[in-house]
């Protein structure tokens, strides 16, 4: 009579112990890959659709149709002209906007190479501000390139990339930090960090430095494989205090970080 | 089906919030699955929703899988032991502790592999984390309630019954 050693119970956990090892170990010799690879390039048109669904659902006020924007349009022009009576606080508002106006202008002369790519999904850490791109190696899209909207504000950069996707972290994440300075007479530098996925901070300004509300910051391209120029917002407040060396400030990012859609990866 | 429920929650849900969801579906499938199956299936189950779910993670590969596997366990030997009858309130529970112990197991494996330099990224800086996990529970359990009833009228299959210890 054959003697049973363990039950099967047993046997299934036991099972399952040596599939995730064997699974371990064929990640890591990269065996694996095509398979994960496979998986990855069958969701992504569902994923697509489902983001794109949860961005209509979730932040409807954003996604609006050209016939909307045509007609909301008509009335910021309607709304320009009968300012223009008002042309102190106007121009304050021209010089600002004049002056990001440049910074993209800037930004096109370079003539930097982008990959364009839709966020898909979040990857599945809680609270982490991570996005999945359906982008990847197959695109050139590297670990460390920077993420940008539209022509030049920069809203993250590539934290991990495979073969068909990658994924991107916010510059408004708790771990995310770039080098940046301000646009003034002398270019105060300081380091833009995230705020719990909640808003941008720029620290590390010298105390000798002369700050002002509503300036631009830019990335310093001290980074390597982020250039200069790419614009992180504006400040909004200033925080010195004189028994510190240096003063921080509170950046505000252009554009809804946490409702995006499409963004580019600049690639060289 | 377990494919179609992550994808809803990593490209629906998850996208549009900030800290912790309030509802993760993936958990109540999961409260659903230990309450519904056999430990030999569940583990099945559990182990392809954690293989899946690697493929879209930063943590080493394979966290998800026993931290899927672990949460499951974990659900089935509260229900066959502690609670020993099915029925709406047990169910409730299961999804309640069921995103309680997954959430914790998630947050001690990042807190591990980021001090063991395993990862270049600490995933457990989260805005009201504390309060995050327990709105979570909450929205889950509220959530498990609604579903207890609505499986109850469609399908015979959610009658109360007591469990028998083998």
């Amino acid at each position: 009579m054959r003697q049973k050693i363990f039950n099967v119970r047993i046997n299934i956990f036991l099972l399952i112990a040596v599939a995730i090892v064997l699974l371990v170990f064929l990640h890591t010799t990269g065996i694996l890959r095509p398979v994960e690879n496979t998986i990855f390039y069958v969701l992504r048109p569902v994923e697509k659709a489902a983001y794109n669904a949860g961005l209509k659902f979730f932040a409807s006020e954003n996604i609006k149709s050209i016939e909307d924007l045509g007609k909301s349009n008509q009335e910021l022009q309607n709304q320009l002209s009968n300012a223009l009576i008002e042309n102190a606080r106007l121009h304050s508002l021209m010089t600002k906007s004049e002056a990001l106006q440049q910074e993209v202008e800037y930004l096109k002369s370079k003539n930097y190479k982008f990959e364009v790519a839709q966020i898909i999904g979040k990857s599945p850490h809680a609270g982490t501000q991570i996005y999945i791109l359906d982008r990847g190696t197959d695109d050139n899209i590297q670990i460390g390139m920077p993420v940008i909207y539209r022509d030049g504000v920069l809203v993250g950069k590539i934290v991990d990339s495979d073969k068909n996707s990658s994924k991107m972290i916010l510059i408004t994440d708790s771990n995310s930090s770039i080098g940046t300075y301000i646009q003034n007479e002398t270019n105060s530098p300081g380091i833009v960090m995230g705020k719990l996925g909640l808003s941008l901070e720029m620290q590390l300004i010298p105390q000798s430095e002369e700050i002002k509300i509503n300036q631009i910051v830019v990335t310093s391209g001290i980074e390597e494989s982020i250039p200069e120029g790419l614009v992180v917002g504006q400040i909004s407040s200033i925080s010195t205090q004189t028994e510190e060396l240096f003063q921080t400030a509170s950046i505000e990012s252009p554009i809804t970080l946490d409702r995006l859609q499409v963004v580019s990866v600049i690639i060289q | 089906m377990a494919i179609v429920v992550l994808v809803i929650q990593i490209s629906f849900i998850d996208p549009f919030t900030i800290g912790i969801p309030p509802i993760s579906i993936v958990l109540l499938f999961l409260a659903l699955l230990a309450f519904r199956l056999e430990i030999i299936p569940l583990l099945w189950w559990s182990f392809s929703l954690g293989v899946v779910h690697e493929v879209f993670s930063l943590l080493p590969f394979g966290t998800f899988t026993v931290v899927t596997i672990l949460t499951s366990i974990a659900l089935y030997y509260l229900l066959n032991t502690i609670l020993t009858n099915k029925s709406l309130f047990p169910f409730v529970l299961l999804a309640i502790v069921g995103s309680i112990i997954y959430n914790l197991l998630l947050l001690l494996s990042s807190v591990v592999f980021y001090a063991m330099n395993s990862i270049e990224i600490s995933l457990y800086q989260i805005p009201n984390l504390w309060t995050g996990i327990l709105l979570q529970a909450l929205v889950n359990g509220v959530a498990a309630f609604i579903l207890f009833l609505l499986l109850r009228s469609l399908t015979k299959r959610f009658q109360n019954q007591f469990l028998v210890r083998k």
